[in-house]
């Protein structure tokens, strides 16, 4: 690499969310490679949580990445780009539709998975089978309740960002959340019954 | 046992969403220390956040490098990208390189071709040689070339085939370079093996020395042991540009500077010219031939939309509204007039105009059901 051109990408790499988004906005689409290497393994963790297969993590990262360069005039500036880059993954997610990777992992999944066994007491409290329990019932949540409890519990975020990003009153954003958290408790009890 | 419900069981949920107010919280924490109900409910919905939080294996190094490199790629062949993709495609380059740096490929022997990516793959190296007393020109069977030279300055056209290549120690103000349509080799270094097919680059392996090779718009230097190997779309056919001589009173020219693509290059420069190279005037591209392998995306509709942002970004709003208009109007199946009709009302907005505006606001929600920006957009239309 020439010293000019090392130059240039430290002088990138030094760059604010907000200047490398004007970057993209203007044509020039080498920033996001930077803003990949600063934000892909947050976004790929929510994505890993939100989306209910991680056949489709992957893609929807991309996407998310994709999406938010075509999007980048539309950046407001703040500080972080992690809000916006959540906000673009959040309508990937609802927007997704079921893919053959997904469709074929699910199989997969299915055909994959053991026979019920009859299970001794000691083994239906652990914990271990909880978060099992909880993890499945995670991924049959709808979209609507998985990104509210995800972006509440994983993301750290108020119920008016929550809000804001899904476009929905913060009523509804707490109905989810409550919805979700029996949802899952219920499943819970189920399983171990 | 079931534990009795506790007609506070609701508030539970508040305390740990943060709802509550100071006063509400102190007394829910303190009920939560004696009522069995609640306690339980709590440690259920700490239980869930513990699992939602729980840990999920991070990406390797290299699993980050394939999806740079994927999204990199994928970026390329957005039409937004036709403004300038100099940036990426040197970024393109770089996670290639990283990638096959990341599975030991460059100067190893070793290959794996199931997982070989696709830009960047191991060439054979030439044989090492000693240290060369002259130049020397090793060419394989199918090779075709011309070499030129005068006042310093070898130039080495390779047209197909391989080459294998000895320089010896430069003087200075002398240069050597290999040529291909689409790449310029500057070699500082002594050994290396160039391969090109129907006159464009396909790939260099180093084995003394370094080269500088220049690329659909990117400048890296492979050192000794380093191979690269061009992707077979990334660069429009270039156009023979004259190479200026060798300055005599340097020592050694300074390397050229990353270059855009010459298919781009026919489009006006980019917002950010104070940081995008100068070429000098013989090198510009008045009228380039059509390229037949040049990206498929129109340089029209980007440059069209990379004027409006411009106008935008200079404060000129009302321009870069009737921009965005024509934009929109142009190009409609563009992936960019979505944003160029929301932009419209942002502009718009800015410019004071608010009537405008609105209407333009509401003009988006009309016409595009699916649109990304609805709900800014219903913000400005006060619906």
């Amino acid at each position: 690499m020439s010293r000019a051109s090392k130059r240039e990408v430290q002088e990138t790499s030094e760059q604010t969310d907000a200047a490398l988004f004007s970057a993209i906005a203007l044509g020039d689409l080498g920033p996001l490679g930077v803003l990949f290497d600063r934000h892909h393994e947050y976004v790929r963790q929510f994505v890993l949580r939100a989306a209910p297969s991680a056949a489709d993590a992957d893609d929807l990262v991309q996407e998310t990445f994709l999406t938010a360069a075509r999007a980048a005039a539309s950046f407001d500036g703040r500080p972080s780009a992690r809000p916006f880059l959540i906000g673009v993954a959040v309508q990937l997610v609802r927007r997704r539709r079921r893919t053959f990777a997904r469709l074929h992992a699910i199989l997969d999944a299915f055909g994959a998975a053991p026979a019920p066994s009859p299970r001794t007491p000691e083994e239906s409290t652990s914990l271990a089978e909880e978060e099992e329990l909880l993890r499945a019932a995670v991924a049959r949540l709808s979209d609507e309740r998985r990104l509210v409890l995800v972006m509440v519990e994983w993301n750290g975020m108020s119920g008016v960002e929550v809000a804001r990003i899904l476009d929905t009153p913060v009523g509804t954003v707490w109905r989810r959340l409550h919805e979700a958290r029996a949802e899952l408790r219920s499943a819970v009890e189920r399983g171990k019954r | 046992m079931t534990i009795p419900e506790c007609p506070k069981g609701s508030l539970v949920e508040a305390l740990r969403d943060g709802r509550l107010g100071p006063q509400e919280r102190g007394s829910m924490e303190r009920h939560l220390a004696v009522c069995a109900a609640c306690g339980e409910t709590a440690r259920a919905l700490a239980r869930i956040g513990e699992v939602v939080r729980a840990p999920q294996e991070p990406a390797t190094p290299l699993e980050h490098q394939r999806a740079r490199l994927a999204l990199l790629r994928r970026a390329t062949e957005l039409p937004a990208a036709a403004a300038s993709v100099r940036g990426v495609r040197f970024a393109l380059v770089a996670a290639a390189l990283a990638v096959a740096a990341g599975m030991g490929w460059i100067g190893a022997r070793v290959t794996a071709p199931s997982e070989r990516p696709m830009v960047a793959a191991h060439l054979r190296l030439p044989p090492r040689l000693a240290l060369a007393r002259e130049t020397t020109l090793r060419p394989s069977d199918d090779a075709r070339f011309e070499h030129e030279r005068s006042a310093g300055l070898d130039v080495v056209t390779l047209t197909s085939g391989t080459l294998d290549v000895t320089v010896r120690p430069l003087a200075a103000g002398e240069r050597f370079i290999v040529r291909t349509t689409d790449a310029e080799i500057e070699v500082r270094g002594m050994a290396f093996r160039v391969e090109a097919e129907q006159g464009r680059i396909r790939g260099i392996a180093v084995a003394e020395g370094a080269v500088e090779v220049r690329y659909a718009g990117f400048s890296a230097v492979i050192p000794s042991g380093g191979s690269w190997r061009a992707t077979s779309s990334a660069a429009a056919p270039a156009v023979p540009r004259p190479i200026p001589p060798p300055a005599p009173s340097e020592a050694r020219p300074p390397p050229s500077p990353p270059r855009a693509p010459f298919g781009v290059r026919a489009a006006p420069a980019p917002a950010r010219e104070p940081r995008e190279p100068r070429d000098a005037p013989s090198a510009a591209v008045s009228s380039p031939p059509p390229a037949p392998s040049a990206a498929p995306s129109a340089p029209p509709a980007s440059r069209e939309f990379a004027e409006a942002m411009r106008a935008l970004g200079r404060g000129d709003y009302m321009g870069g509204a009737a921009q965005l208009e024509a934009f929109s109007v142009a190009h409609p199946g563009d992936p960019r007039a979505d944003e160029a009709d929301y932009l419209q009302a942002i502009a718009l907005q800015r410019a004071g105009r608010a009537a405008e505006a609105r209407a333009a606001a509401r003009r988006y929600l009309a016409t595009r059901s699916e649109g990304a920006h609805r709900a800014e957009a219903r913000k400005i239309a006060g619906d």
